[in-house]
């Protein structure tokens, strides 16, 4: 037994929900609380919730919405609607496939923006400050999500060559699924922002190979099989995190090519795969995710991932620690197939009390410990159950209760949560294709400077709501001329 | 459809035979039968309070949904859904949920257990995922779920089968239960006959023919045993006019012709011999044994028959071997053993070895107070073992051991005390008028099982935190019904941060229930607990 006020706040929120809407008062005084970890715990306990119970969710942000004013964060009300925002945002990036989170979605901020704050007539108080709010809320976070600091130095970008920033440009618009990668210049082209030591070119690299192998998987696996024997490792490494799209209707033929392309990476790119060169791997270990998220949603068992565990185990510790570590992002989205997965690694917990801190189960059991902490600040109550029934000693126990980690949660709700949106957006919405996602790769590619950047988008992000009148709704409609 | 019946009727024989447990009948048309019943039921489950586990509602729901998920493909992908939303593809087919994986996640528990609350886990894993198959098919084959022993269920406390089951009461007639019982008020209070329940008293002269022949078929099978035969010669009866009083005696319980016929008179005529019921056959039995009881003190009986039995009546499943001299001390058990030893049955577990009364029903026998006599007065039972005082022992002998034997240590404790004493405490408080009493025993309870050391114990002795969350659960049981606000949110607010999920769940609900009674304290907690 320990004395972790993570378990006391998860008991909190799961005594709220037994309240039913009585507990939504708990959520309702937290969202204008200053206390950031209770914050956070709540906001990631309320996704999971939402997976089960959508209506004590969505009648929550509906109470919320009450409550929430473009105020600054000091303010309680700003708080809450910062609160309001993140939970709305997460669920919408994560599902944005979902109708009725759709629906939900944009009932309830255009109840916000033009019920509540009448945005959308000219006198509204609230339209002065609105623009700071977009570039606050919106811009902002859309910047941070392209041109991630912890990865990346941010300013490369601003930075950027006359012929990368050309380069760049002219490949944005191939973020529309009905462009064609037919050209050996596009190929070229793809293949220097894949390797580019700059972020963004490598996230719209990445974004245009999902795009397209969403639209068209056959003939994106043909481009990308020509592409590849000429792909640096780290090119090799991005074409790969390209697939990392939640979204649930991706094609099932993605196993195939992913297990062949993870496996490549293992196998002739292991200082790469080790994360030994740095890169985004050392700090977001997102590497094994694509192929977790194929093997997921089609619902068989994780073979690759069980081969290369087995031969680690065998003969290569590190090898097995690693692929245990790139489980956890995987362990977000289908905790349950990475138990499965990581099962037969249970031993390493019992037989690990001889003190070598080099030995292999040594490492094993560290790796082990880091991903299923990880995984807990998501899936508390089922990582707590696995180790209850791999009877897990409790000295480890207590390791994992007091290693509160959820970096990789948030980073998987929100960065990858974005990307995913973006691929579904530019899939399925011509509007927000254009007026958001396209908006966001040429305002950053024209920028030479953050603010640059926050000023073009947010007078973007402006139009196309006074565009479309503050009315979400008709961002969803489909121009007839398209 | 609800069937009951009195104790010794053959509910759970039946039950276990309807489901492929037991003797095989002797004919292959027989046998045919047999295996079309054994295959019409969709899921079984067998509750009884000699396995304490089995009236757990979370094990209860686990099982129904691996089998009706290991059944229906269609419920293997509506319980994924409903039990791990998000977390597959919900438009995966069934025929691909039915592959490897799914088997593996729902052999080992992990998609079902999520929920750690035992109505959750019903809620997710049972109820909405067979609605869903309804829905989706309302014309597709019967569902049919046998669950046999619905009363001892109700000796969990809150949230138990019976509870849940309740919840089932609004599926549509492709899903039937099929459930048994004895006849429990409070059974048939939750299931009144309606069109949708249907109410069968099995035991009721309705049923008195099929009952007597299932009696008759029983008596013919064993009427060739030499004890048997010696009796019907020594009464100068035919053969079948010798069954027929036997089965008239009966009224249609097998468990108290099996009684006769296993303990059967040398001679006498059937009506004189053979007392008529079972509670009168256990009595006869007894009186047998200790001829003084009733007529005046009758140390035989009070000084070992009565402690033993009594102990064996209320332990779980069974008495050790080597606690039960530390519970009544070593001097009475040899002699009570050889005397009662009969009504006794050894059982190699665990522990070591253990013993346990023969059938539930002598226990219950043993623990009524007045039983029903011929003319149907009830009278004084003269074997009566006061089920409060039996717990009691129990405890008092833990808790003295703790104090002047082990030296305050719990390691010192046998598996048993360690397993079972907060149980034998709850049962104790449940059986204790006295309100005072009530609380003190209520408080005990509740630090017992927060003891970090006791838990410590547990953990080690019995290798996994399963007793220790049950004591959690019976102490926050006692604790809502008779503890103040500022003691529940004291006791919530430990649990609330242990690291076993099913703890922190019963701490919610603990807080949640105080809610309904006082909606500010119960808030304030909730606050407490995120600062």
């Amino acid at each position: 037994m320990t004395l972790i006020s993570q378990e006391g706040r998860r008991t909190a929120f799961r005594a709220a929900y037994l309240m039913g809407e009585r507990g939504r008062e708990l959520f309702m005084w937290l969202s204008g609380e200053d206390r950031p970890a209770a914050r956070r715990d709540a906001l990631q306990s309320l996704y999971l919730h939402w997976l089960r119970d959508r209506q004590f969710v969505f009648g929550l942000m509906d109470a919320l919405a009450d409550d929430a004013m473009p105020l600054p964060p000091r303010w309680r009300r700003g708080r809450v609607l910062r609160f309001l925002a993140y939970l709305s945002i997460t669920i919408y990036v994560n599902h944005p496939e979902d109708a009725e989170v759709v629906k939900r979605t944009t009932t309830l901020w255009n109840h916000i923006l033009r019920e509540r704050w009448r945005l959308h007539q000219l006198l509204s108080v609230f339209r002065a400050s609105i623009f700071d709010h977009l570039k606050a809320i919106v811009a902002l976070r859309t910047l941070q999500t392209l041109n991630i600091e912890e990865l990346a130095d941010p300013e490369l970008i601003f930075r950027q060559q006359p012929e990368e920033r050309a380069r760049f440009l002219r490949m944005v618009p191939l973020v529309d699924p009905a462009t064609r990668i037919d050209s050996q210049h596009e190929r070229e082209d793809l293949k220097t922002l894949l390797e580019s030591a700059i972020l963004p070119h490598r996230i719209l690299g990445a974004l245009i190979i999902a795009i397209h192998a969403v639209d068209d998987p056959t003939k994106t696996a043909k481009m990308l099989g020509e592409l590849r024997p000429v792909l640096t490792s780290q090119g090799l490494l991005w074409a790969t995190i390209a697939y990392a799209v939640p979204l649930p209707d991706t094609p099932e033929a993605w196993v195939a090519q992913l297990e062949s392309m993870t496996n490549e990476l293992v196998d002739r790119h292991r200082a790469t795969f080790m994360a030994e060169e740095g890169g985004i791997l050392e700090r977001f270990d997102i590497a094994l995710l694509p192929l977790g998220l194929a093997y997921g949603k089609r619902g068989n068992g994780m073979r690759l991932f069980e081969t290369l565990l087995e031969r680690g185990r065998r003969d290569d510790p590190a090898l097995a620690a690693r692929i245990i570590r790139g489980l956890a992002p995987v362990g977000v989205y289908f905790p349950y197939a990475v138990f499965e997965t990581l099962r037969v690694c249970a031993d390493a917990f019992r037989d690990n009390g001889s003190g070598k801190a080099e030995s292999g189960k040594a490492r094993i059991a560290d790796a082990l410990v880091d991903t299923l902490s990880a995984m807990r600040a998501l899936h508390f109550d089922a990582v707590d159950l696995f180790l209850q029934e791999i009877r897990a000693p409790d000295a480890i126990r207590t390791k994992i209760s007091r290693q509160e980690s959820s970096q990789v949660v948030s980073r998987c709700a929100l960065w990858l949560g974005y990307y995913n949106n973006a691929v579904h957006e530019s899939v399925n919405y011509p509007i927000m294709r254009d007026g958001l996602v396209i908006a966001a790769f040429e305002a950053l590619g024209n920028a030479h400077s953050p603010t640059d950047f926050t000023h073009a988008y947010t007078a973007s992000v402006l139009k196309l709501l006074k565009d479309t009148d503050f009315e979400l709704t008709r961002w969803m409609e489909r121009p007839a001329h398209r | 459809m609800l069937l009951l019946a009195e104790p010794g009727w053959g509910k759970s024989s039946l039950c276990a035979w309807m489901i492929g447990q037991g003797r095989q009948p002797a004919t292959l048309a027989e046998q045919g039968r047999r295996a079309q019943i054994m295959n019409a039921w969709s899921a079984s489950y067998l509750c009884s309070t000699t396995s304490g586990s089995t009236i757990n509602p979370t094990t209860f729901s686990r099982s129904i949904a691996e089998q009706l998920a290991s059944r229906f493909a269609d419920f293997a992908a509506a319980l994924v859904r409903r039990a791990a939303p998000g977390q597959y593809n919900a438009s995966i087919t069934a025929n691909e949920i039915s592959g490897q994986a799914i088997g593996i996640n729902i052999a080992t528990q992990q998609i079902i257990v999520e929920a750690a609350n035992a109505r959750d886990v019903y809620e997710h894993a049972v109820r909405l995922p067979l609605v869903d198959v309804v829905a989706a098919r309302p014309a597709g084959g019967r569902i049919f779920i046998l669950v046999d022993g619905i009363d001892d269920a109700l000796l969990f406390g809150r949230n138990n089968i019976v509870d849940l089951l309740l919840a089932s009461g609004d599926f549509p007639d492709r899903v039937r239960f099929f459930l048994t019982s004895r006849r429990e008020d409070r059974v048939r209070l939750a299931f009144p006959p309606s069109e949708h329940v249907r109410v069968v008293f099995v035991s009721d002269d309705t049923w008195r023919d099929e009952n007597d022949k299932d009696v008759s078929a029983y008596i013919e099978w064993r009427a060739n045993e030499p004890e048997i035969q010696a009796w019907l010669a020594s009464t100068g009866l035919e053969r079948a006019a010798f069954v027929k009083q036997l089965v008239d005696h009966a009224a249609g319980n097998l468990l108290f012709i099996r009684f006769v016929l296993d303990n059967p008179p040398r001679a006498g005529a059937v009506g004189v011999a053979v007392p008529t019921g079972l509670q009168a056959a256990y009595d006869g039995f007894l009186a047998r044994i200790f001829p003084g009881v009733g007529a005046g003190p009758d140390p035989t009986w009070t000084d070992t028959g009565k402690p033993v039995l009594g102990a064996l009546t209320v332990a779980v499943p069974a008495a050790p071997d080597d606690a039960l001299p530390q519970w009544l001390g070593p001097s009475r058990i040899d002699q009570a053993l050889q005397t009662v030893g009969q009504l006794t049955e050894w059982i190699n577990d665990a522990d070591g070895g253990s013993r346990r009364l023969y059938h539930r029903s002598l226990g219950d026998f043993l623990s009524t107070q007045r039983v029903q006599s011929t003319d149907k007065e009830p009278l004084g039972n003269r074997f009566f073992v006061d089920p409060r005082m039996q717990h009691k022992t129990i405890t008092d002998y833990y808790f003295a051991a703790i104090k002047d034997q082990w030296d305050n240590d719990w390691h010192e404790c046998d598996r048993y005390g360690l397993r079972q004493l907060v149980p034998h405490m709850y049962a104790l408080h449940a059986l204790t008028t006295v309100k005072s009493e009530r609380v003190g025993v209520a408080e005990r309870i509740c630090d017992l099982a927060l003891n970090e050391k006791f838990q410590e114990a547990q953990r080690e002795k019995l290798g996994d935190g399963t007793a220790t969350i049950e004591a959690i659960r019976l102490a926050l049981d006692v604790c809502v019904e008779t503890g103040d606000a500022a003691s529940i949110r004291r006791r919530a607010h430990r649990v609330a941060e242990s690291w076993e999920p099913q703890m922190r769940a019963f701490a919610a609900q603990a807080i949640a229930d105080l809610h309904t009674r006082d909606p500010k304290a119960a808030l304030d907690e909730l606050k407490a607990l995120l600062s």
